[in-house]
């Protein structure tokens, strides 16, 4: 059992651009094991996808905020309040674990209202928020069955109903699409999107890059308990060092531009495709999206299209795990 | 439009009411529920196969160490498992992400196992009472008004009763907090200095729960193992006993509130 971490006071957020969760140093051991080591990270107001493969330390970071386990070091606050010890962040705060859990011997809506109840609303109003969410999630048919007979997916929207029963600000989902078949990650997307839209913000882990892709403005990227890369897109790339790169550009003269370009050291290969494309593959990213245009303009030659195959999240994940 | 976090009272009493639904419609509960009818069916077979009079040395020394030993095995049953059960089956998240707080988390739970071990372990405690004294003179359901006497040792009965509810519930509700084998643990301890350690004459019935326990049902009771013996046995007083257990009691609720505080709620982590 760690040492319970003091309680620092942190100003509540009161601004709509201040991060909702802020981790300085967090680290957490489990004997020998690292679970998640020097964190530090502010994830801003809307959607932030946490991604990472298994074992990244994603469940970990979330189980700390959650303050189901301690920090082995560091401190993690909540819109401004420590999860342990000051559980009255949870009025704010939704959470759905990635555990295949729920009250198997209560049926959805009494086990939805219960937890409505836990979060400071009255019986009746619970029960009435409990048939409202349980309905947005797509269990109205099934919210007065037991949660013991429900099937993976209809769990999963149980337990998503359960984290937002209270109308929190912030929601915190461990693996929300796990075991949910395509039309119910759909339904998962659409869920965070219309919460997001209300002013809500979420933090959703996954390993599936497209997923996080999908529907997070804004990604951390874990492995092996540490914090690979976090921010846009856009930054994350910025942020990379020097790679491997492939551009596909038309225009009015693809060979004299292909050709102005091998004669720096950096190209690998061209391919032409038609009279006005290539493709351009490149040792170094930052030299050829430098030289292209600069060679372009004094060629005289005119760029119709620029386009970068291949460079979404799984690519840019493939490269910081290198 | 979230709410403000619960007042104590509120939140413990929702705990408890959910924690107490749970014990009840648990798989332990018809072979325990079976339990509490022993204290009532031994007093009938001595009664119709014993000698008379034998029946009421039973109820003076007899019945309220089975009856303690019976919400004893409920408490460890179902209070051990509470806590444990739910970070098992990953269903206390729920709990411990709403705006309670851990240690009445643990507390809310802890009640619940009183809300519905105390009324059953009353029950049975009358039950038994009500088999060893019905019919006979000055007892229950004679002809004649329950004596004094009979009434003054039914109360006792239910007192010790209760206490014992209270007592054993919060220790086991610790061990389902501590101890990974609640359960295994809560069963070698009560072997072990309920059952050996209470059953002895010297000093080391001190170390047991139940020896306070039975000084307090009957003033009269020295050990089980002296009982039908000229053995001189150590005596406990009952009011070192009320003490005795009532600071027990407050040191077990405040390592409760400690651990529960600084424990992590998860079960185990699978080495990654």
């Amino acid at each position: 059992m760690s040492e319970p971490v003091a309680v620092e006071e942190l100003e509540v957020p009161t601004n709509k651009s201040d991060p909702v969760i802020q981790a300085r140093e967090l680290a957490r051991w489990y004997g020998q094991v690292v679970g998640l080591t020097d964190l530090t990270v502010d994830v801003p107001p809307g959607i932030t996808g946490l991604l990472g493969p298994n074992g990244a330390g994603k469940s970990t970071f979330m189980r700390l905020l959650t303050g189901q386990i301690h920090p082995s070091s560091g401190s993690v606050w909540m819109l401004g309040r420590n999860p342990v010890f000051q559980p009255e962040v949870f009025c704010e705060v939704g959470f759905c674990s990635e555990d295949d859990a729920l009250y198997d011997d209560m049926p959805a809506r009494d086990m939805v209202t219960f937890l409505a109840r836990c979060a400071g609303f009255g019986a009746h109003d619970a029960r009435e928020r409990a048939a409202l969410v349980l309905d947005r999630c797509g269990m109205a048919h099934a919210m007065d069955r037991r949660c013991g007979g429900f099937s993976k997916g209809m769990r999963q929207r149980t337990r998503i109903a359960a984290a937002l029963v209270h109308d929190p600000k912030l929601l915190l989902l461990d693996e929300p699409m796990t075991g949910l078949d395509p039309v119910g990650r759909r339904d998962v997307v659409d869920i965070l999107e219309s919460f997001a839209a209300g002013g809500g913000s979420v933090l959703f882990s996954s390993h599936i890059l497209h997923e996080v892709e999908a529907v997070a403005t804004h990604v951390a990227i874990m492995n092996k308990g540490m914090l690979l890369a976090e921010g846009t897109l856009g930054q994350i790339q910025e942020e990379l060092e020097d790679y491997a790169f492939t551009l596909e550009v038309r225009c009015s003269d693809p060979r004299a531009l292909a050709k102005a370009l091998v004669e720096h050291g950096h190209i690998v290969s061209v391919a032409f495709d038609g009279e006005d494309g290539a493709s351009i593959a490149s040792s170094s990213s930052r030299a050829l999206t430098e030289e292209l245009p600069r060679l372009a303009l004094s060629l005289g030659i005119e760029v119709f299209e620029l386009s970068c195959p291949g460079e979404d999240l799984e690519t840019l994940f493939a490269r910081l795990m290198r | 439009m979230s709410r403000g976090p619960l007042p104590l009272f509120k939140s413990l009493v929702l705990v408890a009411s959910f924690a107490a639904h749970e014990v009840s419609w648990s798989r332990k509960t018809v072979f325990l529920g079976l339990l509490l009818l022993v204290p009532a069916g031994i007093a009938t077979i001595i009664r119709s196969e014993a000698p008379p009079g034998e029946v009421g040395e039973f109820l003076e020394f007899g019945m309220t160490s089975l009856v303690i030993g019976i919400v004893q095995l409920m408490c460890l049953f179902h209070g051990a498992g509470l806590i444990r059960d739910a970070m098992e089956e990953r269903t206390l998240a729920f709990l411990l992400t709403r705006p309670i707080g851990r240690s009445r988390v643990a507390f809310g739970m802890y009640l619940g196992l009183l809300m519905y071990v105390l009324p059953i372990g009353l029950i049975s405690a009358t039950a038994g009472f009500a088999a060893c004294r019905a019919g006979l003179p000055g007892g229950m359901f004679s002809d004649v008004a329950m004596s004094p006497a009979s009434a003054e040792a039914l109360m006792r009965l239910l007192q010790v009763t209760g206490a014992a509810v209270v007592f054993y519930g919060a220790l086991y509700t610790l061990f389902g907090l501590v101890f990974k084998a609640s359960t295994i643990v809560g069963l070698l301890f009560l072997m072990i200095f309920d059952g050996l350690l209470g059953s002895l004459p010297g000093p080391p019935r001190m170390l047991s729960p139940m020896g306070y326990f039975e000084t307090l049902a009957s003033p009269y009771y020295q050990s089980r193992a002296t009982m039908y013996s000229e053995m001189e046995a150590h005596t406990i007083e009952s009011s070192t006993a009320v003490i005795v257990l009532v600071a027990a009691l407050l040191v077990i609720m405040l390592v409760t509130r400690r651990i529960a505080r600084g424990k992590d709620f998860v079960a185990f982590q699978k080495a990654q």
